[in-house]
């Protein structure tokens, strides 16, 4: 029996590093980057660079991440923020195949300005042309017949699929068990500020800012990508006693059918 | 007569109207039921090896002038350069579907058949063909008491006839069905001479086809620069070449008494040169810019259009023959397997907001199958995701 080819989509690359940490505590095996050894199925979706007129200009350029196990191979993908939902339907026009062959394609995003139901709606409209039957609840799983020849789905919207926010509320709740000094510190130090230094902040940043001054103590000078990857925001003590991640976990679970560790 | 379409960025952008708006192979040599929707301007073919690119290029060229026995000949030949292995006969049957039983083209009909709507006069053309022989009589010499004398001889040959109709859009209401179907018998035969062009053939949509090996062929550059000085194209021309060896000042045809017709390069540290002497690069753009002036109002076909031309020197050269298309109402396919080129394109079609659209070709399940990239999809494709689309 072959592979079970997967799509994780998420839109940025803390989201990606959260779902590259909970792939490998299914004990799948992240891809080293040797794109002779890359399975031929990926080819299609790994980016090929482009010559720029600006030598500095790598914008574009966001890889997936690749996870294999003896029965999986799971693509972490990131889109850019908004446009994941246009990336994913362009990736789909101009490889239909992937829509025909995949096993799954979750879609793992913030609802940092919308409710949960209003983001999913928004990815329901542009993607059930390729995947028709996704659901537009957040959470819900759709899982075709095997006669029907289509990938299972769902649409997962952090934190929880109820209320507002982002994978960084989550983490924040997870280092109140796993870093609870570390946030604690934090905590003070930001409050600690003048209101001057946090005006430009949007909805959400204060928790990627006790985020970032956890990673900075954990490991100083580390992006908060590289800490959630590595360290233990993700890990079995969060799974169990953060709800929200609970949910996540048995979402891809669920999703990708993969067996718990 | 100009179409306004929507561009990437939203802006409406001016298009000329296609000679060619939707292009349906039925059957043409391996490929079936494939079509070519919404074509644009200028329209990329990528994707894999053998998915039929070339047969598409060739199915186009066929179309702008089905009843022209030269066409089917060129085409016939064309794969064949320089290593004829096979008899005209086997060439010509090789434009036909081939039918194999255990395949899933079992059903295929060896029959061409191909449509378009568009500017064309023609609809549709479709295309059969039956295999003869025919004893002809061969006078051979043989030497005599010290004379030659001629001996005839019976020589059973092979020949091919292409029944060949072609029906024309029914644009005037006087025209009845059978006015717009315009039949031909072409007949193949080797060692006989191919027959006159009928004149009352329907008119053609002019076409030229540049196939990779187009620029190393001595017959065509004389020809083709004589184009160019009647198309008063030749300063535009010239700074083209100049862009590869600045040195070149003019160019000429030279007729010697025994010679034919050569193509003379006026440099300026070589004095006077035959062009064939310069690099690969320079003949290429070369027959690019000598195809123009055959194909204005009409069709520019050109396999693998990165042929020969350094990555450097894409830009300036691909530049100039988006501008000249667009300048001359001369919608350009053309086959890339080269990233470089096609990004190269997507550039000068951006910068210019000419209209581009691209068809992805794929082998599946023995049969090619095309995706169709508008300009947005494809400038987002390698700009924002550096995604690979040929």
């Amino acid at each position: 029996m072959g592979l079970k080819y997967s799509i994780l989509a998420t839109e940025g690359a803390h989201d990606q590093a959260a779902l590259c940490k909970l792939l490998r505590m299914f004990g799948l095996e992240i891809f080293k980057g040797n794109r002779k050894t890359l399975d031929t199925f990926w080819l299609d979706i790994v980016p090929q660079r482009k010559e720029d007129d600006s030598l500095y200009s790598h914008n574009y350029v966001h890889l997936p991440y690749f996870f294999t196990s003896q029965t999986h191979s799971v693509a972490v993908y990131q889109g850019r923020g908004s446009s994941l939902s246009q990336n994913i339907s362009d990736i789909m026009t101009l490889y239909p195949s992937y829509a025909r062959n995949i096993h799954a394609l979750g879609i793992i995003v913030d609802a940092d300005t919308k409710l949960p139901h209003e983001v999913a709606k928004m990815y329901t409209d542009k993607l059930s042309t390729f995947f028709p039957g996704i659901s537009n609840i957040p959470g819900i799983i759709t899982a075709p017949s095997i006669s029907e020849k289509l990938p299972r789905t769902g649409i997962y919207v952090l934190p929880d699929n109820n209320k507002k926010g982002t994978l960084d509320s989550m983490l924040v709740e997870c280092a109140s068990h796993v870093y609870p000094d570390h946030k604690a510190g934090a905590e003070v130090f930001l409050s600690s500020l003048d209101l001057m230094h946090k005006s430009h902040w949007k909805p959400f940043d204060y928790e990627k800012a006790v985020i970032a001054t956890i990673a900075s103590v954990i490991h100083p000078g580390i992006a908060n990508t590289l800490s959630i990857a590595r360290d233990n925001w993700v890990c079995d003590q969060t799974i169990t006693t953060v709800s929200s991640l609970a949910n996540l976990y048995k979402f891809i679970s669920d999703l990708l059918e993969l067996p718990s560790q | 007569m100009v179409v306004i379409v929507q561009g990437p960025s939203g802006k409406e952008e001016k298009a000329a109207v296609r000679h060619i708006d939707e292009f349906t192979i039925h059957r043409f040599r391996g490929l079936q039921d494939l079509k070519l929707e919404n074509t644009g301007q200028i329209n990329l073919l990528v994707g894999d090896n053998n998915a039929g690119k070339t047969s598409v290029l060739e199915a186009l060229s066929l179309f702008s002038d089905p009843l022209n026995w030269r066409k089917w000949s060129a085409l016939a030949a064309a794969r064949e350069a320089g290593s004829a292995s096979l008899s005209l006969n086997e060439r010509i049957t090789w434009l036909f579907p081939q039918i194999k039983g255990d395949s899933a083209f079992s059903e295929t009909i060896p029959e061409i058949m191909l449509s378009a709507s568009g500017s064309c006069l023609v609809e549709k053309i479709a295309a059969r063909y039956e295999q003869f022989s025919e004893i002809l009589q061969i006078s051979s010499p043989k030497l005599g008491d010290g004379e030659t004398v001629y001996e005839d001889r019976d020589k059973e040959v092979q020949g091919i006839r292409v029944h060949v109709s072609a029906f024309l859009h029914n644009t005037l209401p006087t025209l009845s069905d059978a006015d717009r179907q315009v039949q031909e018998t072409l007949t193949f035969m080797s060692g006989r001479p191919l027959p006159a062009i009928r004149k009352d053939r329907i008119a053609t949509l002019p076409t030229q086809f540049i196939n990779p090996s187009s620029h190393r062929l001595s017959i065509t550059p004389s020809l083709l620069w004589s184009d160019i000085v009647n198309a008063e194209a030749k300063s535009g021309a010239i700074e083209l070449l100049q862009f590869f060896d600045h040195n070149i000042q003019d160019v000429d045809i030279i007729i010697s008494a025994a010679e034919r017709p050569t193509i003379s390069i006026k440099h300026a540290r070589l004095k006077r040169a035959p062009l064939s002497v310069f690099g690969d690069g320079l003949r290429r753009v070369f027959a690019l810019a000598g195809a123009i002036p055959g194909a204005k109002d009409g069709l520019l076909l050109v396999d693998e259009v990165e042929m020969s031309i350094h990555t450097r020197a894409l830009e300036k050269s691909f530049t100039w023959l988006v501008k000249e298309c667009v300048k001359n109402n001369v919608q350009l396919f053309v086959t890339t397997h080269s990233l470089e080129a096609v990004d190269t394109i997507i550039d000068v079609c951006s910068e210019e907001a000419f209209d581009l659209v691209a068809y992805r070709f794929k082998h599946e399940k023995e049969r090619a199958v095309v995706t169709r990239l508008d300009k947005g999809l494809l400038t987002r494709s390698r700009e924002d995701l550096g995604l690979e689309v040929r």
